[in-house]
């Protein structure tokens, strides 16, 4: 039975970890743009819906708030990088530096309980929505021309796509995406804490790669349901590891399994590279 | 007159790349223009296409859709893309690209109709990803995709360069084909002097200036 609900949660919480895979996918993989605001964006998501909850706002209005707000963050950063020419990782790292300020204004404390009432039972279906959703979108001659900013800007610019415009939308699209994931988190825990972001670049990266590994298809719904079961994977492969005696393994081992887990689906890319390349 | 540059100049601070250059192209006609490297041909295209503004002198421009194919066909391709969704890409060029997906049927049998006419086997190969093809498939992907929505007049601008003789001679077909066949007007850089028979007329860029480089041997 306890295993049952360790196995539940870890699917829950994978879920959520996913959404934020989808998130960096797109920046990282489709726009080619290193987001880091991805840690801000997350507790400002999770902060704006527990304050809204916790003054008696309706679960969906707290949850499309936290949407808007991710947005707002990731725009904020397309405008450093667009307008003010600040590089990408840089403009990420200022906003989310500065996200921590505006949160504890959120906030005024660092840490909230919500109300015990306060319950959300559609995870399944906002990750549903959320593949078919980005899975369609970057299938349609306006994601191809998403797409294109990614891979080709020069080519992008020369036929006509505005590559600034495409970039402030994916941008924005992407931290509406971790704020709803922030969102979600602090309902399905019944917490909020200013400190919940640390790690998450890493442990969204981790959905990702595992992902790409465990469906490596073309088609961009499997793409982006990649990220959902590679973070569900991932919480997995923790749990087993923290409750599997005999590695004597502590939760302050967590920052190692995670660094060692990407490292192992990386390296395994290459060596398959490797081997067929050997064999033609 | 389809295109006029009249006493063109551009400067990049002390340094003259054309110099009160003057040209003029006739709707049709397929110019050459050849020219050591830093001659300014390049700068020449640019200016034409309107991606670089003359620092002094007129251009001026009787035509509303141009294209233009560059060196490097990495440059004209989408390589983690696959072909169709490549030419899809280049489908919609001039217009509002909207919600509905990338790739149909009918886009597919045009898509096909329009590689068959490159003989380069390409339209068996719709569903690969371009980074797979070679380089004188991919330069011919690029050049497909350039002439694949009607244009007026398309710039060449070493296209052949990175290709082997036997691609480059192939692609120089395919583009003398198709540039005659739409009866388009075309400006081609090429280092190439075996290219400088395709041409209606060969131009030489020196000193910022362009120059009659002499008759030139007629392609059947």
């Amino acid at each position: 039975m306890a295993l049952g609900n360790e196995i539940s949660s870890c699917i829950a919480l994978g879920l959520l970890q996913g959404i934020i895979g989808t998130a960096l996918f797109l920046t990282l993989r489709i726009l080619n743009f290193t987001d880091l605001t991805c840690e801000g964006s997350f507790v400002l998501g999770s902060c704006v819906s527990s304050i809204l909850l916790l003054r008696g706002c309706n679960v969906y209005i707290s949850i499309i708030a936290a949407l808007f707000a991710g947005g707002l963050a990731g725009l904020s950063t397309g405008v450093l990088n667009i307008f003010f020419k600040v590089k990408d990782i840089l403009a990420g790292i200022l906003i989310a530096f500065m996200l921590y300020s505006v949160n504890l204004r959120v906030l005024d404390v660092p840490n909230i309980t919500l109300p015990e009432n306060v319950s959300f039972g559609g995870i399944y279906v906002f990750c549903f929505g959320i593949i078919c959703v980005l899975g369609y979108l970057l299938t349609t001659d306006w994601g191809l021309a998403f797409r294109s900013v990614g891979q080709n800007p020069t080519l992008a610019v020369t036929s006509g796509v505005s590559v600034k415009k495409i970039t402030l939308i994916g941008l924005a699209l992407s931290n509406a995406l971790i704020g709803l994931s922030g969102s979600l988190f602090s309902i399905n825990q019944g917490f909020c804490d200013i400190g919940s972001g640390t790690g998450l670049l890493i442990v969204g990266l981790a959905s990702v790669v595992i992902g790409e590994r465990v469906l490596p298809f073309k088609s961009f719904y499997l793409k982006i349901l990649g990220c959902f079961c590679g973070a569900v994977l991932y919480r997995l492969f923790i749990c087993i590891a923290l409750n599997f005696d005999l590695l004597k393994l502590r939760p302050s081992d967590i920052n190692m399994i995670t660094g060692l887990l990407i490292l192992v689906f990386m390296s395994s890319k290459i060596i398959t590279r490797r081997r067929r390349i050997t064999c033609c | 007159m389809l295109l006029k540059l009249d006493n063109v100049s551009v400067q990049f601070n002390e340094r003259k790349i054309l110099d009160r250059l003057d040209l003029s192209v006739a709707r049709g006609e397929f110019v050459v223009i050849i020219g050591d490297n830093g001659a300014g041909k390049s700068t020449l295209f640019n200016v034409i296409a309107g991606q670089e503004n003359p620092t002094s002198g007129r251009v001026v421009r009787n035509f509303l859709k141009i294209t233009r194919v560059m060196q490097d066909p990495r440059v004209g391709t989408l390589g983690n893309m696959t072909v169709k969704e490549n030419l899809a890409f280049a489908y919609k060029r001039e217009s509002r690209r909207g919600w509905r997906p990338c790739i149909n049927k009918d886009r597919i049998s045009m898509f096909r109709e329009k590689l068959k006419i490159l003989n380069m086997n390409l339209e068996d190969k719709l569903n690969d990803t371009v980074q797979t093809l070679s380089g004188g498939q991919r330069q011919a992907l690029a050049f497909a995709m350039a002439v694949l929505v009607d244009y007026d007049i398309i710039l060449l601008d070493e296209v052949t360069a990175a290709l082997n003789p036997e691609s480059a001679s192939n692609l120089m077909e395919l583009i003398n084909r198709t540039v005659r066949i739409d009866q388009k007007t075309c400006l081609m850089i090429t280092h190439n002097p075996a290219h400088e028979k395709y041409g209606d007329r060969v131009l030489k860029l020196e000193n910022g200036r362009l120059y009659d480089a002499g008759p030139i041997k007629k392609v059947k």
